[in-house]
């Protein structure tokens, strides 16, 4: 199939996505005006439509999760359909709040990464969730026979590192986005060859996206290279996309100002797998993923009381199985979004760029909120003193 | 210039991806509230009673929230039993005081309303706390009474039984879930049960809608 138009279904294909993520948004918003006024008249403050479609499920698979394991003690066959509900029941449960949904979109667009690594990210936090609910019931509990109380005391200081970790994760962001913004903004201000430069990169920038099938997705200008002071690894390492760098140095030389954003060229797909490259989710992966869910933590100890500890482990990774693919959707349409206001930017030079650099900054400031929302809420409102 | 079918491509293809953006950036936007989704955590069956005086005003609120099973066995974790498969009430002292202490910020999931009006801190603060141990469902029941600051005529009252954030689904018990204690003959309590309780019409749209919100009012003929 000719790449272009395998490009062009995926992208349809992203849009069906997104267009049925928006329906479900915006039932759910409407569901939530109704919600936050619940005084009006007799009016029920319930949420109806979608979102009390995916409530009533989700209780009706939590139902079926104690039932099963129940039944799971004297008939191994139940094991199966366990496992099945636990699937179904962690995509329904990640579409609530929380899971990382916003953090990891929020991150992926700041950080120009592609839908593959978002989808890596997605999964990967999501098992590190799995684990350490895991390692919280089977150590807190099953070996030191703890309460509630500490297992939710434990959850809590782990909440607090995690959501510290994502302020942190969001500062950086914000550091390295920041500078990138204001280099592009230098850009523009500064007349002659600076401007021709970044008007010579983005057309670079689109040739690279339409002749090399399939790498779309990774042509991104990645700004962390240029932080982590990988100037001279973009330029020596020959990219072999055909398209020479000299001008660029020539530009730059002349500009005298540091590089601007268009050099490198973001992961190579060796870069990718390799170390570096998990490195730099690696953050994002644990600030997202240390924090365990607790509909997880109270499978594992109702698992364990019925002395179906193992059986628990496996439903909750499956469990954590359907909670990735929810994420990911979202961050696929996050990294989408972020595409898509890149091919605009990569046809209009000058203030579209910047404008896109601004997007990243907003991100990383969203990072930020997210994290310090979270802290806030925490401190503000200890559920119950329950988790 | 002549068009080419490839320019063409790119230009829907631009096309396509300046819809998706649009699309998923108004989805992301109306998602970020972020708390506007169901995610409970964990289950309430509720039985409420409304008790009154002698003079037919309305003192206070007794309920019964027996939590679900799975939260149940989590909850009673690791709490010293005498005797095996069941709590005592003393036993579960510390956790009753532990959930009623963090149920204060939340006003206790209860709110009330008087003619017409949102009331805030009408409670004294809760009274007559503790939890029992159902073997049989394997469930706890969390018992609390809040006292009315000042009686309230019963005539336009209502009640309202939710956790705005879903955490905790609250719904009323499947049969006779409000009592009137002391009322006048005439008055019965109106309930709004969760559909979901209730049997839904087979196929119907309003068989998917429920609810975690239970609405208590009286009416007297």
């Amino acid at each position: 199939m000719n790449p272009s138009s395998r490009g062009l279904i995926i992208h349809r294909l992203l849009l069906a996505l997104a267009a049925c993520i928006l329906a479900i948004a915006l039932s759910a918003h409407v569901s939530a005006i109704a919600d936050t006024n619940p005084f009006v008249g007799m009016r029920q403050p319930a949420p109806t439509g979608i979102t009390g479609w995916i409530l009533a499920e989700q209780s009706r698979f939590y139902r079926a999760l104690s039932g099963l394991i129940h039944a799971a003690k004297t008939d191994g066959s139940a094991l199966w359909a366990l496992m099945g509900i636990s699937f179904i029941y962690g995509i329904f449960h990640a579409a609530g709040p929380g899971h990382g949904k916003a953090v990891i979109s929020s991150y992926l667009v700041a950080n120009e990464e592609t839908w593959r690594r978002g989808i890596v990210l997605s999964f990967a936090s999501a098992i590190l969730q799995a684990v350490t609910a895991i390692v919280i019931v089977g150590v807190a509990a099953a070996l030191l026979g703890a309460t509630a109380k500490i297992m939710g005391d434990t959850v809590r200081v782990i909440e607090i590192v995690s959501y510290a970790l994502i302020v942190l994760l969001g500062l950086r962001l914000f550091w390295v986005k920041g500078r990138g913004f204001l280099r592009t903004w230098r850009e523009i201000k500064s007349p002659g060859p600076a401007r021709e430069a970044a008007a010579d990169r983005r057309n670079h920038h689109r040739h690279h996206a339409h002749t090399h099938e399939g790498h779309d997705d990774k042509c991104d200008h990645g700004d962390h290279d240029h932080a982590k002071g990988a100037h001279a690894h973009a330029h020596d390492q020959g990219h072999g996309h055909g398209h020479s760098h000299d001008d660029h140095h020539h530009h730059a030389e002349e500009d005298g100002d540091v590089l601007p954003w268009g050099h490198a060229h973001g992961p190579e797909p060796e870069e990718l797998a390799g170390p570096g490259g998990w490195h730099r989710g690696f953050s994002a992966i644990v600030a997202v993923g240390l924090r365990p869910c607790s509909g997880a933590i109270i499978v594992l100890v109702f698992a364990l009381a019925q002395g179906l500890f193992l059986a628990g482990v496996a439903s909750t990774f499956v469990m954590g199985l359907g909670t990735a693919i929810t994420v990911a959707a979202i961050a696929t349409l996050a990294v989408a979004a972020r595409a898509a206001a890149q091919k605009v930017a990569a046809t209009r030079p000058g203030y579209a760029a910047l404008a896109l650099r601004g997007v990243e900054v907003g991100a990383a400031v969203l990072v930020i909120a997210f994290g310090i929302a979270l802290l806030a809420g925490y401190m503000a409102s200890e559920r119950m003193g329950m988790f | 210039m002549l068009v080419t079918p490839r320019a063409r491509l790119q230009w829907r293809e631009r096309l396509v991806h300046v819809a998706i953006g649009v699309t998923a950036l108004a989805a992301g936007a109306l998602m970020a509230p972020g708390r506007v989704a169901a995610h409970p955590h964990v289950w309430i069956s509720v039985v409420a009673e409304l008790l009154y005086n002698p003079e037919g005003s309305i003192t206070g609120v007794r309920q019964v929230w027996t939590f679900d099973e799975m939260f149940s066995t989590f909850a009673t974790r690791g709490i010293e039993q005498k005797t095996q498969g069941t709590f005592s009430r003393e036993e579960l002292g510390p956790l009753t005081q532990t959930y009623m202490d963090g149920l204060r910020d939340f006003g206790y999931f209860t709110f009330v309303r008087l003619d017409g009006e949102r009331q805030n801190e009408v409670f004294a603060g809760p009274a007559d706390y503790f939890s029992d141990y159902d073997p049989k469902r394997g469930a706890i029941t969390l018992n609390f009474m809040l006292p009315l600051k000042s009686p309230a005529p019963a005539k336009s009252l209502e009640v309202l039984i939710y956790d705005p954030q879903l955490y905790f689904y609250l719904s009323f018990a499947r049969f006779d879930p409000v009592h009137l204690i002391g009322a006048p003959a005439q008055c019965r309590p109106l309930v709004k049960t969760s559909a979901d309780d209730a049997a839904p019409a087979p196929g119907s749209i309003a068989g998917m809608v429920t609810t975690s919100t239970s609405t208590i009012w009286v009416k007297c003929s």
